[in-house]
């Protein structure tokens, strides 16, 4: 079989064929893992250019890894349920001999790390073959990946747009058709937004769930890591690896009980998010309408101890040396050191009442739905999105519809929804919310999205049409 | 504008004054987009509904 070295081609095992299908391909040896990484090598190289969404590519490595799994499969060994399928990570995994920059020159000039990130390590033993660390905004405070230091990530479905952030570089290679998987994070939206903007299947799984080992933190309780790919199958089989158990429980049952978050989630959201979220309530038979009412003020929780816990994070940083990070993050930081306890301690406490307020939605429900952004991907610079009428700030109103959700640390994938009125190529995401460790049904409910044609995420030929 | 802030004599002063205590000596232009982000941070709090304090928020709870 021929692996085609143009982006985006699919004319064999190309950019546009998933994790499980590349694995099941090298596992019975039938395609060579060396083909393959040497195919997303030149894919990475051929985008790059144009979206930027690397900040390094680690080719020596991924060949050397990629004739490891070769040599597994021709001595009859078992390569690993991931064997031979490329991935990159957001540049804030440790990846041995590369500095790790978190999207910062402070960072890169410090040593690089001995030893991989403890989720590359899984992903590593499971066969699967890391090509380069991905573009993000500075320390992953954004929604927008409009980099000062290592340029913006341009969005694959229109060269114009933002890809979104944080975790921009990872949504853009997935969606680009580079790799077929990504590893990224999620404080307040940084897998769903880039998820919904690219028009990827995200998963930012129940807090603690994956380790963060290895990985440069943001705002210690919110960090969530989680998985981009082009499938829910993607999804699961990377999210079977890495995560510190395995996926278990029942299935998602044949007819869940599903509601759409009201309130807020209605309000804060465009003509094209509300759009998305009717063609996906239309086909899981969806009960209108969950209000939640302290859902605005977990927004507000959300945004005060992110601010404080990277204020905090940062302080020898924001102390000694930060006249060399981007200005706008520069003041975040220094603004978030510098906030009263009493505000924190107000925050935490709204916290705790709101994890109560959604726990208990689950007893009514098995899954709730909601936009993941007010509005699809805006071009790179813009500073003012009109929504029915009312200019809003366009990068903190992008976070709107994912913020409240994460301190709850639930599990939410992102169904990209595409087609829709009067947003052009441009697709939007939807955020599939379950109970806590309830990924499973999350993932089932992905895939029957996917099954009924309802969601998908065909790769974009840059600049050009979809495969 | 809620506690700590309120007391300070505005903003701009609260701001100069914290950052000094943790060590931050801010320049000139530094201090005014510190403070609209300080300001932005407020205006968040300022939509927290307070919450009776059960003491419970963070702290450790042991099951008998």
């Amino acid at each position: 079989m021929t692996v085609p070295a143009s982006k985006g081609s699919d004319d064999g095992l190309g950019g546009s064929v998933g994790a499980c299908e590349i694995a099941r391909e090298v596992r019975a040896g039938r395609l060579s893992a060396v083909d393959v990484a040497t195919a997303a090598l030149a894919r990475a190289e051929a985008c790059q250019p144009q979206v930027n969404a690397f900040t390094t590519v680690t080719a020596e490595r991924a060949l050397e890894a990629a004739r490891a799994v070769d040599r597994v499969v021709d001595e009859g060994g078992d390569p690993g349920p991931l064997a031979g399928v490329p991935f990159a990570v957001k540049d804030l995994f440790d990846l041995a001999g590369v500095p790790t920059r978190a999207g910062s020159m402070v960072l890169a000039e410090r040593d690089a790390p001995g030893r991989d990130a403890e989720v590359i390590r899984r992903l590593g033993a499971a066969g699967a073959v890391v090509i380069g660390a991905l573009n993000m905004d500075e320390f992953a405070f954004g929604f927008t990946t409009e980099n000062t230091h290592y340029g913006p990530v341009r969005n694959p479905r229109d060269l114009r747009c933002s890809a979104g952030g944080s975790s921009g570089g990872s949504a853009a290679a997935v969606a680009g058709g580079v790799v077929p998987f990504t590893l990224g994070t999620d404080t307040n939206g940084s897998i769903r937004v880039p998820s919904s903007w690219c028009g990827v299947f995200g998963l930012k799984p129940t807090y603690g769930s994956i380790s963060r080992e290895g990985m440069q933190l943001f705002s210690d309780s919110l960090d969530h890591v989680g998985v981009m790919a082009r499938t829910a199958e993607d999804l699961g089989a990377v999210f079977g690896v890495v995560a510190d158990s395995p996926l278990t429980g029942a299935p998602l049952p044949p007819r869940p009980r599903v509601g759409v978050l009201g309130g807020w989630f209605v309000d804060k959201a465009g003509p094209a998010a509300r759009a998305a979220v009717d063609r996906v309530a239309e086909a899981m038979s969806a009960t209108r309408d969950v209000e939640l009412p302290l859902a605005g003020a977990a927004h507000a929780a959300a945004s005060v101890i992110t601010y404080a816990e990277a204020g905090e994070l940062h302080l020898d940083r924001i102390r000694n040396d930060r006249h060399r990070l981007d200005p706008v993050v520069r003041h975040r930081l220094v603004a978030g050191a510098l906030l009263p306890a009493d505000w924190y301690i107000r925050a935490q406490r709204v916290r705790a009442r709101w994890v109560e307020q959604l726990t208990s939605a689950f007893e009514h429900y098995d899954l709730l739905l909601a936009p993941a952004t007010p509005f699809v991907a805006q071009p790179i610079g813009t500073e003012t999105v009109t929504i029915d009428g009312e200019d809003l700030p366009a990068r903190p109103a992008t976070g709107w519809l994912t913020q409240p959700l994460t301190p709850t640390g639930v599990p939410i994938g992102v169904a990209p929804i595409a087609g829709l009125d009067g947003a052009g190529p441009l697709p939007l995401g939807v955020q599939v919310v379950a109970p806590a460790h309830h990924e499973r049904w999350v993932l089932d409910a992905l895939a029957r999205l996917e099954d009924a044609g309802v969601a998908s995420s065909p790769v974009t030929e840059i600049g050009g049409t979809e495969s | 504008m809620s506690t700590l802030v309120a007391m300070a004599e505005d903003l701009r002063t609260y701001t100069v004054v914290a950052a000094g205590l943790l060590g931050i000596e801010l320049d000139q232009d530094e201090i005014d987009p510190v403070v609209a982000q300080v300001e932005r941070v407020a205006r968040l709090v300022d939509a927290l509904p307070r919450v009776p304090d059960d003491a419970a928020t963070m702290a450790p709870r042991f099951t008998p």
